[in-house]
């Protein structure tokens, strides 16, 4: 101080500043930073002080430190507009820096809201924005009442600026008055104390020590607390144990009486989370039940069903209990329900995961965490929409999350994976297919053609897009021992049977005429894919729905790819190998006019068309809605059009070789069967005009291949093909004529 | 920069980022195109303009308080070292201190200020508060008693 003293240079016309400068706003805050029993001191010492000491400003601070915040606003601006008008009037009332005006309520919006003159009013009205008394862990009887008399009494508000009660000191005195003789009493006594005298309620005992801890924490009092901090902190801890003790007994003997009464208490206490943990790890809900008996391939998913659905009928058990015991705000079930994933669910599931993942593979495994998350999801929905007491399903789903995040976060990998193996296998089983003989005769003929694409695609709809779970057993089939309702029984997809037949044994009388592809193989992917989609959908729309769009693309590229480049785009280049190599043939009376080779490029182009189809009917039903098809650049629509456009380069390029080969095929034709003559008939000879025999051998053989490519192919293809035949063969004529 | 005119017309050239713990300064620079034109701050003098702006000097770096943080136990005790050195001056001084701080709001010297009055105050007998900041008593004995028996409650014993 005295450092400072010399450098003072007051301007010599005014007198160095009293504390009686200070605006009362300030004033107050100075006072509500002394120790209670040190305010009557200022109170005593004039009567601004008096005045100030007893404003409520000064007993807010310390009511909102106690739990409680008491912001009785309106009485509380009612009287900083009468204080300030008597104020001013006081002794350095006239240095106020426009105190008063600061101070008058009207005043204050338009003040805040100019911004930049809002200093003296943020100092001056620490709790304007909240409006009516909020009562802590402590529950004041009095209090409350206050409460709801000022929510009550809201609209009268002009009535209250005349009942200038103080509120906060009122309050602030009842509370110090009740809790300050206990409090003193902990000083060194702990467990015999006044207050286990007084009260006999454990929820009353409790609430009052959370207030006392408060209260402690405020440093009221003038003198060293410290022994009494120390005996309170002791008996806080000791009846919280015995809280936790008598909770404990009471839940052996399904004393809910008894349980509620501890658990209310200890809730009063400190927020009663203690007992909660005593209920949760008592539970038998959270005892683990073990895998029932070895299970096989897909029943892995039902048992974990199972288990979901004995757990969520003990858990609802337990709820009840829950709301009985339990003060709603802890949000015990909650609490509950998330022990119960953490510890029993999430064990459960991993065991379960594991022992699918070693002894069924990779498909079960995917379709056992597939059902697993969305059962999960189910139990929490289910769980929050039924029960009275108030879950927090967000916190749950979160916690779930976390439980399969090690298990999604490879899955989308793992579901590739699979795909890919299912992919070769059926590649690797079509390249070793028997070669069985049928009959493929309705290439002849458009109508039965086209009767067989509908029938093909028919088929195709109804096993792909029947009722999921008749779908999802179908592909398992293979690997399951349990019926497979599809191929054995007599429903109406019967139709499923014929066709494989049908695809897979469609053949040529010549055996080297093998169908190259197969609608069946193509089906067999298309429902491996379907069911890693429909897996992909159920595990990202119920752990990360940002993931879900991707793995949707993923996976119908993968089809794709499988489709276009490992399956048509070999056979074609199968198919146009031999179209290019093949050799015109005499063909006997009665056989068809056709090349083999030819007829089975055509076959081909009619398989990859009805592939074709196949694909894009899933994509229309199942892929479409998932994906952004607006976006050009997206992976899916390239890959997609990738597709389209390797169908139709090749059976372009097939196309010339087999125009190339009917060509021939007439050459051959003509020149086998014209005797050299022909061309250059016998002067004397009457013309004969009709046509030769190999004129009509080519016409018959023309007319073959039309009726043939009519069944398989479009009409534009068409069109296309009949110009190039026909500019083609007439190049060859004129060729011919020439010479 | 920020130019700034005390009561007694000197002109201080303060950093932007010092003065603006300011709230009076900041949002007048916000809101305002002051432009070069000196702020004038009519209720400070150069002499309580030179502590504020060592003070605001020194907490340039501080974390922004919580706004208006009331829940948190108010205590007089806990002032640092370097804050107890520079509010140790006159009364005068402080009281000015604390008015300047009020008007530019500056939350952590008035926090600082209040609480250095309240440390005088704590521990004092009535008499001694009196004697401290040189009020007249203008209570009657009866009226002291008075107020004295109002507030029993309050008595540690």
């Amino acid at each position: 101080m005295m450092k400072m003293r010399q450098q003072a240079k007051q301007p010599p016309n005014l007198p160095p500043k009293q504390i009686t400068a200070l605006p009362p706003d300030i004033v107050s805050r100075i006072f509500s930073l002394l120790p209670v029993p040190e305010i009557v001191n200022v109170a005593r010492v004039c009567r601004r002080f008096k005045v100030l000491a007893y404003n409520d400003e000064v007993y807010e601070w310390k009511l909102q430190a106690l739990g409680m915040s008491d912001d009785v606003i309106d009485e509380h601006m009612a009287l900083k507009d009468s204080l300030a008008a008597r104020l001013r009037k006081l002794p350095g009332g006239q240095y106020l820096p426009a105190a008063g005006k600061h101070l008058l309520v009207d005043d204050l919006d338009k003040k805040i809201n100019e911004g930049f003159d809002a200093p003296s009013i943020s100092a001056s009205l620490p709790d304007a924005k909240a409006s009516h008394l909020i009562i802590g862990a402590g529950g004041l009887k009095a209090a409350l009442a206050n409460a709801a008399k000022t929510k009550t009494e809201k609209p009268a508000v002009k009535q209250k600026k005349y009942e200038l009660n103080r509120p906060a000191r009122e309050a602030f005195k009842r509370v110090y008055m009740e809790l300050y003789p206990y409090y003193v009493d902990f000083k060194d006594k702990s467990n015999d104390s006044l207050l286990f005298r007084d009260y006999k309620d454990l929820s009353e005992i409790g609430a009052i020590l959370a207030r006392l801890v408060l209260f402690d924490k405020c440093k009221f009092l003038a003198r060293d607390t410290t022994d009494i901090s120390f005996g309170l902190k002791n008996t806080v801890e000791w009846f919280e144990s015995l809280l936790l003790g008598q909770f404990d007994g009471a839940f052996d003997s399904h004393n809910i009486e008894e349980m509620k009464k501890n658990a209310h208490a200890a809730f009063q206490l400190n927020g009663g989370l203690g007992c909660v943990n005593v209920f949760i790890s008592k539970n038998p809900a959270s005892k683990l039940p073990t895998i029932t008996g070895p299970s096989v391939g897909y029943l892995f998913a039902d048992e974990f069903a199972k288990f979901m659905d004995h757990t969520l009928a003990n858990c609802k058990v337990q709820a009840d209990l829950i709301s009985q015991v339990f003060d709603p705000s802890i949000n015990a079930l909650t609490l509950f329900i998330n022990k119960v994933f953490e510890d029993s669910i999430s064990e459960y599931l991993t065991s379960l995961l594991v022992a699918a993942k070693a002894r069924e593979g990779l498909g079960i495994y995917l379709h056992t965490l597939a059902t697993s998350v969305y059962c999960c999801s189910q139990f929490v929905d289910f769980i929050a929409s039924t029960n009275k007491e108030k879950v927090d399903a967000t916190t749950i789903k979160n916690h779930i999350n976390d439980i399969f995040s090690p298990y999604v976060n490879t899955y989308l990998e793992q579901e590739l994976e699979h795909l890919k193996k299912i992919i070769k296998i059926q590649l690797e089983k079509w390249d070793n297919r028997d070669k069985k003989k049928g009959d493929g005769n309705y290439l002849n003929d458009a109508e039965k053609a086209s009767a067989h694409k509908n029938k093909v695609m028919n088929t195709m709809k109804a096993i792909m897009f029947a009722p999921v779970a008749l779908t999802s057993k179908l592909v398992g089939g293979g690997k399951k021992p349990v019926s497979t309702p599809l191929l054995n029984d007599s429903d109406p997809i019967d139709g499923s049977g014929d066709v494989k037949d049908d695809t897979v044994t469609y053949q040529l009388d010549d055996d080297s005429l093998n169908s190259l592809v197969s609608l069946e193989l193509s089906l067999h992917l298309m429902h491996a894919n379907k069911e890693s989609l429909g897996r992909a959908l159920v595990i990202t729309a119920s752990t990360d729905m940002t993931k879900l769009r991707p793995a949707v693309q993923k996976i119908f590229i993968c089809l794709l790819k499988a489709i276009g480049e490992k399956h048509l785009k070999p056979a074609f280049a199968i198919a146009i190998d031999r179209l290019s190599k093949s050799v015109p043939a005499d063909f006997g009376e009665g056989q068809k006019m056709i090349n083999m080779d030819s007829l089975q490029f055509f076959d081909l182009i009619h398989m990859g068309d009805v592939i074709q189809q196949m694909v894009d009917v899933y994509y229309a039903e199942d892929i479409r809605m998932w994906i952004d098809e607006n976006d050009f650049l997206s992976d899916i629509i390239i890959e997609k059009k990738a597709f389209e456009r390797l169908l139709d380069d090749s059976v372009a390029a097939g196309m010339d070789k087999a125009i190339q080969v009917l060509i021939n095929q007439c050459e051959f034709l003509l020149i086998s069967g014209h005797a050299l003559n022909d061309y250059n008939p016998n002067v004397a000879a009457v013309f004969d005009f009709k046509p030769t025999k190999a004129c009509n051998q080519v016409v018959q053989c023309l007319e073959t291949h039309v009726k043939v490519l009519k069944g398989c192919i479009e009409q534009s293809t068409m069109e296309v093909f009949l110009g190039e035949v026909s500019v083609r063969l007439f190049q060859y004529f004129m060729i011919n004529l020439e010479s | 920069m920020v130019k700034l005119t005390s009561s007694d017309g000197q002109e201080f050239n303060v950093a932007e980022d010092i003065i603006t713990q300011s709230q009076l300064i900041k949002n007048m620079l916000s809101d305002l195109e002051v432009g070069e034109a000196a702020i004038p701050l009519p209720n400070v003098t150069a002499h309580i303009l030179t502590k504020i702006i060592e003070y605001a000097t020194h907490h340039k770096d501080d974390a922004p308080p919580p706004p208006e943080d009331e829940m948190k136990a108010k205590s007089s005790d806990d002032i640092d070292e370097w804050d107890r050195d520079f509010i140790a001056v006159d009364q005068g001084t402080l009281f000015e201190i604390i008015l300047a701080a009020n008007y530019m709001d500056m939350q952590g010297l008035l926090d600082l200020g209040c609480k250095t009055v309240a440390n005088m105050i704590k521990g004092k007998s009535v008499e001694e508060i009196r004697k401290t900041f040189n009020i007249t008593n203008d209570f009657t004995p009866e009226e002291e008693e008075q107020i004295r028996k109002e507030n029993e409650w309050c008595e540690d014993r």
